[in-house]
């Protein structure tokens, strides 16, 4: 989601949320880090190809593979095409059509995480700049009790 | 050039306010859900001073909820600024004076009305419906329990300047904008609308705040530009069924499709039958209007188009009303009034402009202007909210089941159904060609991109089944 304007960790999932709903040119111009989940937390599941037969089905997996997040349940199918989109520089034109969806894929995939993954004080925004292809990351740590909005690392 | 200053004029029309104004382009899905809850709560203060922190640099930061060490530090002060607007602005339709804002927390709502007055039209229609969802809104826009710290920095932003002074409580029944009473369809039609809205937040109750508004934003701009293009009919004369009204045939596969394809051209055949429906109900509208007033034979010629032109449209003023006058012929009938006052509100091509440049703002309608002609379409975000308004939670729905439900909720056609024979409805389209080989190839593009998009299963027996990204199986 960060269409290579910022290095991404390898430790844990960044989960990014995009407010922006009218279709542009451009896709959004920033986006927000809503929360992380470690990379733990993930599996990499083969599909079944039996389902309904017995309890328990005969393990007979399929070729097709899911990143899975273990206590959401969300699902990202994992094949070729999307791993070579995630792989190159992530178009920001909305008429890459492949991107496209590869980012509506995402945003369910995080969204479907965040539901018990959001960051209860920390936010991170991210802010592109699409014409010299560089993005700047603010981080701020919100607190309700405190009544403060304060830069953070 | 005309001066008669009527194009757009809504008011010509009587009741429907689901109509194009002069500016069709302007509308935008942020500046309808501000329309929308501004109907709903009033008019807050907070967003127009959010609106001065985003866009001007002499905008002071108010500190608290924000730390100094932000606002007395330039380069900090700057970024802040920057990632409000990326929360608060994204579509960048908050300028200096002016805009609508992401309503991450209800103090944001401002009073712009770029909506074009269709959010308070959607607010009438919604409200008029379902007596609780303001109640629903209240909890999800002013609450002050926050888990996410996206939803707390609303909360603590929302406190900058004033207190909340909406009165909440159940709304009370009003009429919706368009006449319900004629044919069964509109009411209907007007039931199925709200509930893909309503049914945006409470079928989504696990998603975080932020979540939420997006796709409420998106089904309220998504139902809004459905009534545009329909109610106009429902005005005009009794409706039973979809079929009585002209088809609308939706391209499946990837947007914006080649134009010499059989199912694209269908598709941009059943956007030009809509139109040409819509404009002549309202040139219909016009007709019964100005038929009415009864001028007696002994007022001049030169004086009648006049009178009838004044009793037939209260809401013209005096100087539309002898514009208009102008471009008459002392003796022109009731028939040549109609057409050119119909010219003068919606010239050629308004209506056309009007409703693709809606339906692209959310992927509804395409090609951009200038790479061909318009035609209905699906953007992957859309498939998946036509989904989460026709199927339950927990449900999986035969394919063929699914589209007869949103031919039978929407009017939406897109390939055969159990029930909804789509070829034999889009006869009236009057399309030469193999039209049924079109359909049936659109029928399966729509059954691939919904299983390649999480929203469909395919089963060895040959069955695809409808369900949720996020159902729960």
């Amino acid at each position: 989601m960060n269409y290579k304007t910022y290095s991404a960790s390898l430790a844990r999932l960044q989960l990014w949320v995009d407010h922006s709903i009218e279709r542009r040119t451009e896709r959004a111009h920033g986006q927000i880090l809503a929360g992380e989940a470690e990379s733990q937390e993930f599996n990499i599941k083969p599909s079944q190809v039996l389902i309904n037969f017995q309890n328990p089905p005969p393990d007979i997996i399929g070729t097709n593979r899911f990143l899975v997040h273990k206590t959401s349940n969300s699902i990202f199918k994992l094949d070729a095409e999307k791993l070579s989109l995630i792989k190159m520089l992530r178009s920001f034109r909305r008429a890459d059509r492949r991107h496209s969806d590869l980012e509506w894929d995402l945003t369910r995939f995080f969204e479907m995480i965040l539901r018990n993954q959001y960051s209860e004080y920390d936010i991170g925004i991210l802010i592109c700049d699409f014409n010299t292809m560089v993005g700047k990351m603010a981080n701020y740590k919100i607190s309700l009790d405190a009544q403060s909005i304060e830069e953070s690392q | 050039m005309s001066n008669t200053n009527l194009k757009g004029r809504r008011d010509i029309f009587g009741e429907s306010s689901f109509l194009l104004g002069r500016n069709p382009e302007r509308p935008s899905p942020v500046h309808v859900i501000n329309g929308f809850l501004r109907a709903a709560f009033g008019r807050k203060e907070v967003g127009q001073k959010i609106i001065a922190i985003i866009n001007d640099r002499d905008e002071v930061l108010p500190t608290p909820p924000i730390s100094k060490s932000i606002s007395e530090n330039y380069k900090s002060d700057e970024l802040f600024r920057k990632s409000l607007s990326v929360i608060l602005n994204p579509d960048r339709r908050a300028w200096k004076e002016i805009g609508s804002l992401f309503p991450l927390h209800g103090e944001f709502i401002t009073n712009d009305p770029s909506d074009d007055g269709y959010g308070r039209s959607m607010w009438k229609l919604v409200a008029g419906i379902d007596t609780n969802f303001k109640n629903v809104l209240d909890g999800l826009l002013f609450s002050d329990n926050s888990p996410d710290a996206l939803t707390s920095m609303g909360i603590l932003l929302s406190g900058i300047n004033t207190s909340n002074n909406h009165e909440v409580g159940s709304s009370t029944k009003i009429p919706p904008p368009w006449q319900v009473s004629r044919g069964k369809l509109s009411a209907k039609f007007a039931n199925n609308v709200t509930t893909m809205i309503t049914s945006s937040i409470s079928s989504n109750i696990h998603r975080i705040r932020s979540a939420k508004i997006v796709a409420m934003t998106t089904a309220i701009y998504f139902a809004t530009w459905l009534s545009i293009l329909r109610s106009v009919c429902f005005s005009d004369r009794p409706i039973n069924t979809w079929a009585e009204l002209a088809p609308m045939f939706f391209y499946a596969g990837l947007p914006p499709g080649n134009p010499q394809d059989p199912a694209v051209r269908l598709s941009s055949r059943s956007f030009e039958s809509i139109v040409d429906e819509c404009r002549s109900s309202l040139i219909n509208i016009i007709r019964k209007k100005i038929a009415k007033p009864r001028v007696p034979t002994k007022i001049p010629k030169t004086q009648r188009n006049l009178i009838k032109i004044t009793k037939a449209f209260p809401s013209l003023n005096k100087k539309d009303i002898d514009n208009l006058n102008q471009l008459l012929k002392p003796d022109a009938t009731n028939e040549s009034i109609v057409e050119t006052l119909f010219s003068e509100v919606y010239p050629i091509g308004h209506l056309e402009k009007g409703f693709r440049s809606m339906g692209r703002k959310i992927g509804l309608a395409g090609p951009e202007r200038g790479f061909g002609s318009p035609r209905f379409m699906f953007e992957t975000s859309m498939l998946g909210l036509l989904v989460d308004s026709t199927v339950g939670i927990t449900e999986q729905v035969s394919y063929a089941e699914w589209l007869d439900r949103i031919y039978e909720k929407f009017g939406i056609l897109v390939g055969f159904g159990k029930q909804t024979d789509t070829h034999e409805l889009i006869t009236a389209l009057k399309m030469p060609g193999p039209t049924y080989t079109a359909v049936e190839e659109n029928h399966d593009l729509l059954r691939r991109r919904l299983i390649r998009s999480g929203l469909a299963s395919e089963y060895s027996d040959g069955e695809t089944e409808i369900h949720r990204h996020d159902g729960e199986k």
